[in-house]
């Protein structure tokens, strides 16, 4: 097939509230960041173009919203995407220990048809801070991603644009790597047999 | 084409101008004194001096009050504001104008209560004004969910609501919160359905009020009801000329993933319609969640209208005020498009398979189709009504174009056979035990409309004929043999490529031989009449559908309703409304077997009868006598004509 058109990816960005999720897109979309702290409801859509090994890709960023009671749009959110941003903060032990049920939220709601391969990437987020405030080393992260089928994983800022750029190179890689896979459809389509049992009437004899 | 055993009644119906003869009531009103009766029209005795008179059809029917957002299912179910009756503060919402309703009610009245008692997103503390779920509409093309807060945490004073058996602590307060909320509620969902609610209501309100202060709008009825609600058949706000409606209508097809399919704007910037169908999705599934279907959205003049056939959802965005089904059947269309390139059976295969999948690259090429269709569907009665307009021509000359292309015993498979002439339907020819859907026609008629390439040269065409079969794909063997003139030759089989290319020429020499093909081509040009064909002053466009016959007729467009223009689009849009009033087509308890509208500008007649519909626009100076003789005169005209206008006796085989 002919890929002169623009790769559509849909990723959906998932993770603990206040982890800096919105921040990591405007960053990287905007190329801006805010220390207001602005809690997303239900989610929010931002575009950005990029070019991946030569293919215009355009992505669609879904971010969602970390706190649970704005968490309701279900199956219908997940459901098609290309891949998966799960994100941190180093430096809250809670907002890792977290990810896993945010995985397995993301599994069971999106099935994607094949889980065990689907990509996931994990951004531990807010790295500007102290190093006394860390919580998360990068040590245990890797371990984790490892464990979970080498998921690649990033250490960010979103405040400082360190790694932003980066990070999403990386998951458009991996979504687009995913997509080229099975992008045929070659069956030879089902002949139709007029003289079966298909004669309804149509309400219409003209 | 042939017609169904026909009914096809010995007289023509008459429309009486004295009492109602064949008629059945309610009658057209004779004189101006009884207007009172079932059909109400705006005449008063001194209608015809004021211009901007306007007609609405009583009784007013208060359960139709206000059909915003109108969700398909709950029509029986009683409106739910206990559900949150409580104070449920959740956010401090600015209202966005953004009216989005789902019809909770179809008995009793709409929930007038504004902000009284369902205040789920009032009354913050310490939140800042402007700040909050909001739903609001940016421009006249689009809808957008703004959803930043600025001010609400994450309170820790929640207590925990679980959502599909998934449990998580609440996270203590974050850094850098400014303001906090109190929070009673988990469920982001149903507050932006309230917030959307409470916007609509006094966006009811509002109307209703501007009702109120247009006296000439509140026609009688006044035992029925003092402050009836705004009745949703109301008419007046078409009949205005207004230059900020008519803005070209937007289509958009997206997957039930929210990627992209399809937009008929594409000047606008990707990023926009990327974003935009995420939204359209996520708002469809607002309402999915709770197994209900979005039907559409109002926003001032503008409405956007849902079709949802998954994998595929489709929208479209108006500001013509036309009846939500016309919206619709245009998304009906687009989806029997994309259906006849890729099948039904297909689009479920590849969307079950991967749930991803990006439709828009498949259809790649197919967006000029797409768009040729959208263009003839917005001023093409024969769309709205799934009619067939065939050329206008000699009946003679069509019988012997129909015995020319009788197909031989041997082709088991062939479907149907057509012969298409400056892109209309000279003959079509079918097996007995197969009828034709006109919507399938159009599609082909479109396709071939859409691609020079197509008229140009022997193509062999798999196509999905949705209405007959939306599993799989037919093969048509297209030849245009003269630049208008084309051949073609429907088959299930898909090796009959070099049998039906010789058939063709066989049917060519018959063709040839009698003068047939000259005589058609002849046709071509004097297919469109104009209304002073019919001979009858005053008159100034009609829509004949002939419901034998399943095909209309109707006469050129002239001034002022020139291409493009606003008094055509109005006149279509009128036409809109008085074919969803016979038809009852938004649900109204009553239709009528004739409606008189009269504008400013021009008075339209729709009369239905067994045998046929009339639409008529005429001068609105005309007296109504006169209208009634027009129609008259006009129905006596085409029964007439009928051999040429239509096509009668479409051979089977």
């Amino acid at each position: 097939m002919a890929s002169r058109k623009k790769v559509l990816l849909k990723v959906i960005i998932l993770g603990d509230s206040g982890v800096g999720k919105t921040s990591l897109m405007n960053q990287y979309v905007n190329k801006r960041f805010s220390n207001q702290y602005k809690a997303t409801i239900g989610a929010d859509f931002l575009t950005r173009e990029l070019v991946v090994d030569d293919r215009v890709v355009t992505m669609q960023l879904w971010d969602t919203a970390g706190q649970e009671r704005f968490q309701s749009l279900g199956v219908a959110f997940y459901r098609g995407a290309d891949c998966c941003v799960l994100v941190y903060d180093v430096n809250s032990s809670k907002s890792f220990e977290a990810l896993d049920g945010w995985r397995d939220e993301f599994l069971v709601q999106a099935s994607p048809h094949d889980p065990e391969n689907f990509p996931f990437v994990v951004l531990g987020n807010k790295i500007d801070m102290e190093e006394s405030k860390r919580m998360v080393s990068q040590k245990r992260a890797m371990t984790w991603c490892q464990a979970k089928g080498n998921i690649p994983y990033f250490e960010t800022s979103a405040k400082e644009a360190i790694n932003v750029e980066q990070a999403f190179q990386t998951i458009a890689k991996n979504a687009l790597a995913q997509e080229a896979e099975t992008e045929l459809y070659n069956d030879y389509p089902d002949p139709i047999r007029i003289d079966s049992e298909n004669s309804q009437n149509y309400g219409c004899n003209c | 084409m042939s017609p169904p055993s026909s009914p096809s009644p010995s007289s023509p119906p008459r429309l009486d101008n004295s009492t109602s003869s064949l008629i059945s009531p309610p009658s057209f009103p004779p004189t101006p004194s009884r207007t009172t009766s079932q059909l109400s029209l705006a005449s008063t005795a001194n209608a015809h001096l004021s211009p901007p008179s306007t007609t609405e059809i009583s009784p007013r029917r208060r359960a139709h009050s206000n059909p915003n957002v109108s969700s398909r299912k709950d029509r029986s179910v009683p409106s739910t504001p206990t559900k949150s009756k409580n104070s449920n503060n959740l956010l401090n919402a600015p209202y966005g104008s953004l009216a989005l309703r789902s019809r909770t009610s179809s008995s009793t009245t709409t929930p007038t209560v504004a902000s009284s008692s369902r205040s789920l997103f009032e009354g913050l503390p310490g939140s800042a004004p402007g700040s909050g779920g909001n739903i609001d509409s940016k421009d006249s093309e689009g809808l957008s969910i703004n959803t930043i807060a600025s001010a609400s945490g994450s309170g820790n004073d929640t207590p925990a609501s679980s959502r599909k058996g998934k449990e998580k602590e609440k996270q203590p307060v974050d850094e850098g919160v400014e303001g906090e909320m109190s929070l009673s509620i988990g469920d982001v969902r149903k507050g932006l359905r309230e917030l959307v609610r409470r916007n609509t209501v006094s966006a009811a309100e509002a109307r209703q009020n501007d009702r109120m202060e247009d006296p000439k709008n509140e026609l009688k009825d006044t035992k029925d009801d003092p402050k009836p609600d705004p009745d949703p058949h109301v008419i007046n706000d078409i009949t205005k000329h207004s230059i900020s409606r008519y803005t070209p209508r937007r289509y958009y097809v997206l997957t039930n993933a929210g990627k992209p399919v399809f937009s008929s704007h594409d000047n606008s910037p990707q990023d926009n319609i990327t974003e935009l169908m995420a939204i359209a999705s996520t708002l469809i599934s607002i309402f999915q969640e709770d197994d209900d279907k979005i039907r559409c959205i109002i926003k001032g003049q503008t409405r956007i209208g849902f079709l949802l056939k998954p994998p595929l959802y489709l929208f479209a965005v108006s500001d013509w005020g036309e009846p939500e089904h016309v919206l619709r059947s245009h998304l009906e269309y687009i989806h029997l498009h994309i259906l006849s390139v890729v099948s039904s059976t297909q689009l479920s295969r590849v969307f079950q398979r991967r749930s991803n999948f990006d439709l828009s690259r498949l259809l790649e090429g197919t967006e000029t189709f797409l768009k040729k269709l959208i263009d003839r569907s917005q001023f093409d009665f024969s769309y709205l009504t799934s009619t067939l307009q065939p050329l206008r021509m000699n009946p003679a000359t069509r019988d012997m174009a129909g015995a020319a292309l009788m197909p031989p015993s041997k082709f088991n498979d062939l479907l149907y056979v057509l012969l298409i002439a400056d892109g209309r339907i000279v003959t079509l020819l079918r097996p007995r035990k197969h009828a034709v859907h006109p919507s399938d026609l159009h599609l082909l008629l479109n396709t071939l409309a859409s691609s020079s390439t197509l008229r140009s040269s022997e193509t062999w065409l798999p196509i999905c004929f949705p209405k007959f079969n939306p599993a799989g794909f037919v093969h048509a063997y297209i030849s245009y043999v003269t630049e208008d003139v084309g051949l073609v030759f429907v088959s299930a089989d898909r090796e009959a490529f070099e049998d039906l290319r010789g058939w063709k020429s066989i049917v060519m020499e018959k063709l040839e031989n009698d003068k047939t093909l000259t005589k058609i081509t002849e046709s071509i040009p004097l297919h469109p009449y104009t209304v002073s064909a019919i001979g009858c002053p005053g008159l100034r466009h009609f829509i004949y559908k002939s419901r034998t016959y399943i095909q209309i007729t109707q006469p050129e467009w002239e001034a002022p309703y020139t291409e493009d223009s606003i008094d055509r689009k109005c006149l279509i849009t009128l036409y809109q409304k008085l074919h969803d009033i016979v038809h009852g087509r938004s649900g109204q308890t009553q239709t009528y077997k004739l409606v008189y509208i009269r504008t400013e500008h021009e008075a339209c007649l729709a009369w239905l009868t067994k045998p046929f519909e009339l639409y008529l626009t005429v001068s609105p100076q005309l007296s109504k006598s006169a209208v009634v003789a027009a129609a008259n005169t006009v129905a006596k005209w085409v029964l007439a004509e009928e051999g040429r206008v239509f096509l009668k006796d479409a051979p089977v085989f």
